[in-house]
């Protein structure tokens, strides 16, 4: 089985390729605001270089959110697309989550601007807390509450230091306990602040 | 402070916009008002020089936001005209709080996103070429970029 990995919420573009439950190549770039530019090329090289035709592929697994505007969007309308085109399940992962530390208690961070960011906390079993958006107050306050979680993202804004784990391979690890979606029109980007 | 600054021409205007982004850094914030026609994209257009940008600078009117990443530091001109009375979280804070200038016309129809500090100019038409531009700020950091500016 032939699986597309793509990610492009925040500041990172990342494509990965995965047959029989490994990942086998991946690209993985710093591209802040710009991955819409490049995601669809680095798609298809990645798929060139492995000798893989785009019919092939088995399923798209992407993050859909949330991170940046734009970004959760880029990944998921590429995903949905391809998924569309080619007939195949599309697997929808929460970006905070395809950001933890599997096997251990982790706090995932990253900066919703505005003095806020998105979190989300996972002990080694469970999900401790749901996605959300929440005050950079509260979160210090969380992380402080929490002492021994590992903290994973950039979290320069919060003048903390942030894990970075491998984000492709947790979503291939991740994809194994989620459902393809049942209608492909109804998957939306998970962005949680939609007015201000 | 605040300090008014006459031009008298257009390219006095591209002028004081070059003095300007020479002395703006990575996550600074302008905002920009005046009525259509004062000069607000001529002045954003001599920022443009002072960052090396080559491609012209036109209002993001329609498209809200235009992003020239070709630059000495990114620039990102945002136009909130159509945004008035929406309310809608379209992202713009990665762009307020980014990685490059943010430069912000209208910036009365997203005020909620501007808790932030910032540069804010106000360029009237006097008749003819001539304008009044006015620079104000309640806070040091960007004093002393007007200060420098207006050596």
């Amino acid at each position: 089985m032939i699986y597309l990995l793509l990610d492009s919420s925040n500041t990172y573009l990342s494509v990965g390729l995965a047959k029989n439950n490994k990942l086998i190549d991946k690209i993985s770039y710093p591209c802040f605001q710009r991955q819409s530019e490049y995601m669809v090329s680095e798609i298809d090289k990645l798929l060139k270089r492995n000798h893989i035709n785009a019919k092939k592929i088995d399923g798209v697994v992407t993050s859909i959110g949330p991170g940046s505007y734009t970004g959760i969007r880029i990944a998921l309308t590429i995903a949905k697309v391809m998924c569309y085109a080619l007939n195949i399940p599309l697997y929808p992962l929460s970006t905070l989550e395809i950001n933890k530390v599997i096997g251990k208690d982790s706090i995932v961070l990253f900066n919703a601007r505005s003095n806020r960011s998105y979190i989300a906390a996972f002990s080694r079993s469970k999900r401790l807390l749901k996605d959300q958006a929440m005050n950079n107050s509260d979160v210090l306050k969380y992380i402080k509450d929490h002492p021994k979680y590992v903290l994973v993202g950039d979290l320069s804004y919060l003048n903390l230091k942030g894990k970075k784990v491998d984000v492709l391979s947790n979503m291939l690890t991740l994809m194994k306990n989620t459902k393809p979606v049942k209608n492909l029109n109804l998957v939306k980007p998970i962005y949680l602040k939609e007015t201000y | 402070m605040k300090f008014v600054f006459i031009s008298k021409k257009r390219d006095e205007t591209i002028k004081l916009g070059e003095k300007l982004g020479n002395c703006l850094k990575k996550g600074d914030i302008v905002t920009l008002t005046g009525d259509l026609g004062a000069g607000k994209t001529t002045l954003v257009s001599g920022m443009a020089k002072a960052l090396k940008i080559k491609e012209k600078v036109i209002s993001p009117t329609f498209n809200i936001l235009k992003c020239y990443f070709k630059a000495k530091i990114p620039l990102y001109h945002i136009d909130a005209y159509r945004l008035e009375d929406t309310n809608k979280d379209i992202g713009l804070e990665e762009y307020i709080e980014g990685n490059g200038i943010a430069v912000i016309e209208w910036p009365i129809y997203i005020k909620e996103l501007l808790n932030v500090k910032h540069l804010e100019i106000k360029i009237i038409n006097k008749g003819g070429d001539k304008r009044e531009i006015t620079f104000i700020t309640p806070n040091k950091y960007y004093e002393n970029i007007i200060r420098s500016v207006l050596k």
